[in-house]
């Protein structure tokens, strides 16, 4: 009896990550070169940019809020940062640090209107998710902005190889997750996440200044979707107007697959990772076994509700952030 | 003659939760026309058994039965179909309806066979109330309503149906005292009519007033069901704890010294009007008042937890501008009145709980954190001479552990502080077992006493704070209305002064 509790109890925590074994068994004796080191890291590569956005989601959900313009705002930062490149003549690292500094500027806006003036965040942040997608039009005049002009090191953080075999996102991805695991599970700000998230009246009788933080959770959810944009536009070589907007779903799917891992309902960090790269595994594994293109959007869409009904299922209390719809 | 009046009897009930044997072989019989009362200390097993017999759990061993038929429930409807009916905290209310539709939610009437009948809900409701003679608007939506009110809706929804079996689990709990009496007149006039009444509480005068039999709960198992006149509350007491009470109340040695806090002209943008008052160190001053009368509103705006219109703060003859921050950096604390919305963080474990108040000792550069650190803070907390919690692991969920315990926590976040000038305790025991009650007075006493602590102890149960306060100011309508010195301490006036 006390056994059969305890391995429904490690299911429920480890389910996530042995559904991700699974598949990638399954696609291994379906296609054997699926686990070769050079699809490993492929797998990876893909999974980076989604899981560095969905990093950032999860910061602000975990605060209690929610984020659903981060999408968007990395489409706008990647167009941004390759128009500054191929139009204003910036330097790679210039045009980065502006696109970075604008996405930030995205993220004060967001958390000044939810926060301070106490706007629903998901409505707030779907304003900005539909006015960034309408700016990233603007700038590259609605089709795909190239120019021959760009200087040689733009592949650098989206295309490069370290040491001839690991993508450089795979790299970046690496420094997110271990930068990220401290700061949400080591230091006192991230305490301060996840207490504000959790019950934001206690934090305030415990002396929490519970605005402060959730602004500052915008702004790290900001820099994240900054980031992977610049990360897009390096990666594809060129800025076009929806680029961003693709890794909505995924983002919000690898939280809440995260959800169910080791907690029960809470988003985080090590779980929003594991369900990024499930994701991927699903994607590339599509492709290799030739599965029909429509069926990555299914499967993806039936991902996201399963994910979010375990979430129901095992949920104590409110999921942070999510009773605001 | 003795079985014909046995409503619900009970035999063997046994319920296991991981961990916990919850309900352990309880035998139980109820007979129609009696309320008869169920007392224990949190976690005696009280809320379990009354979910068993409204079928919202399904028991591990032992039977029910009804009206000598043996049932078993599936489903809470089914308890309900048999005329079981449960009052349910007031958070059970639709806000946005009115009383009236709340009563008859989901037995609403139908007129041309669409549309809900609005005038009869009405009516049906009206008639309700005019039968038990609660008296609450029943045409404004629940929101608007204070929580005596909404809970009276609850009761009135109870009688909706006449039911064979009522259950209240502390249903006075926020109910001012008239509204307890005119509550407690209605269930006396019901149980005339023959309905069994359960009757689950902490107050032992609401007990002895009001039971026909009293029956003992502890660690889940049953003590003993006694006829009322057969036993003393003080024999209840020591049933329920399993050990002698002498005293209700710590020995008090008066300890009052210099002014601390002086508040002058404190009014909000609501409803506090003109608060003034003084707080000296090592004093225990109560606030007394009815819910609703200003005592949560007057701490809160004091310690920047509301908007305030005008007033100033002196700390020992210096201004302090009312913000929580402010507040805690000269060690002034507060234990909120809600445990749940405003205390506890219910994703954290025990340590987490614990160690939130204390997180700059062991966070070093850059904001990381120590976590061996953190894990010994708590333990010192949690294992504290002054109150100790009792627990199996810091790891464990907060929500794991008894109301006591968790006010425990609550409380220990500050108690354990090096420096404590001030201690602001909003309704600390509410909710909260005979055993742990005491440790709390103690525990108020000894900071006041032995570190010179200022304390602020806000309750509605007035023997608590004549029990163990030094000064107690009473509230009414939003302002202070009454202050008795601790040799002027009089029930019947301090009580006049709050109505």
């Amino acid at each position: 009896m006390t056994l059969n509790k305890n391995y429904t109890v490690i299911l429920r925590r480890y389910g996530v990550l042995f559904a991700l074994a699974v598949v990638f068994l399954i696609f291994s004796i379906m296609e054997p070169s699926f686990y070769s080191l050079r699809n490993v890291l492929s797998i990876i590569r893909q999974a980076s940019i989604t899981g560095i956005l969905a990093i950032g989601l999860t910061t602000v959900v975990i605060a209690g809020e929610f984020d659903m313009s981060f999408a968007s705002l990395a489409g706008f930062s990647g167009v941004l940062s390759v128009i500054l490149m191929g139009k204003l003549m910036f330097g790679a690292m210039a045009a980065w640090g502006v696109a970075l500094a604008a996405a930030l500027g995205i993220g004060v806006i967001n958390g000044l209107i939810v926060v301070f003036l106490g706007v629903p965040a998901v409505i707030e942040t779907i304003g900005m998710m539909t006015l960034l997608a309408g700016v990233s039009k603007w700038l590259t005049d609605g089709s795909t902005y190239y120019s021959a002009s760009f200087p040689a090191i733009l592949p650098a953080l989206g295309r490069a190889m370290v040491f001839d075999v690991i993508p450089s996102p795979v790299i970046i991805f690496v420094i997110f997750i271990v930068v990220f695991i401290i700061l949400l599970e080591h230091t006192k700000i991230g305490r301060y996440f996840h207490a504000a998230g959790g019950n934001p009246e206690a934090s305030k009788h415990v002396g929490i200044k519970v605005k402060k933080v959730k602004f500052i959770s915008f702004l790290i959810s900001a820099f994240t979707a900054g980031f992977g944009g610049i990360m897009l536009g390096s990666l594809l070589g060129s800025g076009t107007p929806g680029m961003g907007e693709g890794y909505m779903i995924p983002g919000i799917s690898a939280m809440f697959i995260g959800a169910v891992f080791l907690t029960d309902g809470v988003p985080n960090i090590w779980g929003t990772i594991i369900g990024a790269l499930l994701l991927s595994v699903l994607s590339n594994g599509f492709v290799m076994i030739n599965l029909p293109f429509y069926m990555k959007d299914i499967v993806y869409g039936a991902v996201l509700i399963g994910a979010v009904s375990m979430v129901a299922i095992f949920k104590k209390g409110k999921i942070p952030g999510v009773d605001l719809f | 003659m003795i079985d014909n009046d046995v409503i619900l009897e009970v035999k063997g009930l046994t319920k296991e939760f991981p961990g916990v044997l919850a309900l352990d072989n309880v035998d139980y019989d109820l007979k129609k026309g009696e309320i008869h009362a169920i007392c224990g200390e949190n976690g005696a097993g009280k809320s379990t058994f009354c979910n068993i017999i409204t079928g919202i759990y399904h028991q591990d061993a032992g039977d029910i039965f009804l009206e000598g038929r043996k049932v078993a429930f599936n489903h809470p409807s089914e308890a309900l179909k048999l005329g079981i009916r449960m009052v349910y905290q007031e958070r059970n209310l639709i806000p946005y309806l009115t009383g009236a539709q709340n009563i008859l939610l989901g037995e609403e009437p139908i007129k041309s066979k669409v549309f809900v009948d609005e005038k009869k809900i009405m009516s049906i409701a009206k008639n309700i109330q005019k039968k038990y003679q609660l008296n609450t608007p029943l045409d404004v939506p629940v929101s608007y309503l204070s929580s005596a009110q909404r809970q009276s809706i609850e009761i009135l929804r109870a009688f909706l149906y006449q039911p064979k079996i009522l259950l209240l689990d502390e249903p006075t709990s926020s109910l001012t005292e008239s509204e307890a009496n005119s509550l407690f007149s209605v269930l006396k006039r019901i149980k005339e009519e023959g309905v069994a009444v359960v009757l689950i509480t902490h107050k032992m005068e609401e007990v002895f007033q009001n039971a026909d039999r009293i029956t003992i709960f502890r660690n889940g198992q049953k003590i003993i069901t006694r006829e009322k006149n057969e036993i003393t509350e003080n024999e209840c007491i020591k049933y329920m704890v399993n050990r002698n009470i002498n005293e209700l109340y710590p020995k008090i040695t008066p300890n009052a010294k210099d002014i601390l806090l002086e508040i002058t002209d404190l009014s909000d943008k609501v409803f506090l009007k003109n608060i003034n008052f003084s707080l000296r160190k090592g004093e225990v001053l109560g606030f007394y008042g009815l819910i609703g009368s200003g005592r949560t509103e007057t701490v809160e705006a004091l310690y920047g937890l509301r908007e305030i219109k005008t007033g100033t703060i002196h700390l020992e003859n210096k201004q302090l501008i009312p913000e929580v921050h402010r507040m805690m950096d000269h060690h002034i604390y507060i234990v909120p009145d809600d445990r749940k919305e405003k205390g506890l963080f219910n994703s954290f474990d025990i340590k987490g709980n614990l160690s939130v108040s204390f997180i700059d000792q062991f966070t070093r550069i850059f904001g990381l954190i120590n976590k061996r650190k953190e894990k010994k803070i708590a333990r010192k907390a949690a294992e504290s001479d002054v109150l100790r919690i009792k627990y199996v692991s810091l790891d464990q969920q907060i929500d794991q552990l008894s109301g006591g315990n968790q006010q425990k926590v609550i409380i220990s976040r500050w108690i354990n502080q090096e420096k404590i000038t001030a201690l602001i305790l909003d309704e600390p025991t509410i909710g909260i077992d005979v055993g742990t009650k005491y440790e709390i007075y103690k525990m108020i006493r000894q900071l006041a006493e032995e570190r010179d602590v200022a304390i602020i102890f806000i309750s509605s149960e007035l023997p608590e704070l004549t029990g163990v306060c030094d000064r107690i100011y009473v509230f009414k309508e939003g302002s202070i209305n009454g202050e008795f010195m601790r040799d002027e301490f009089d029930s019947e006036k301090i009580l006049e002064y709050a109505l």
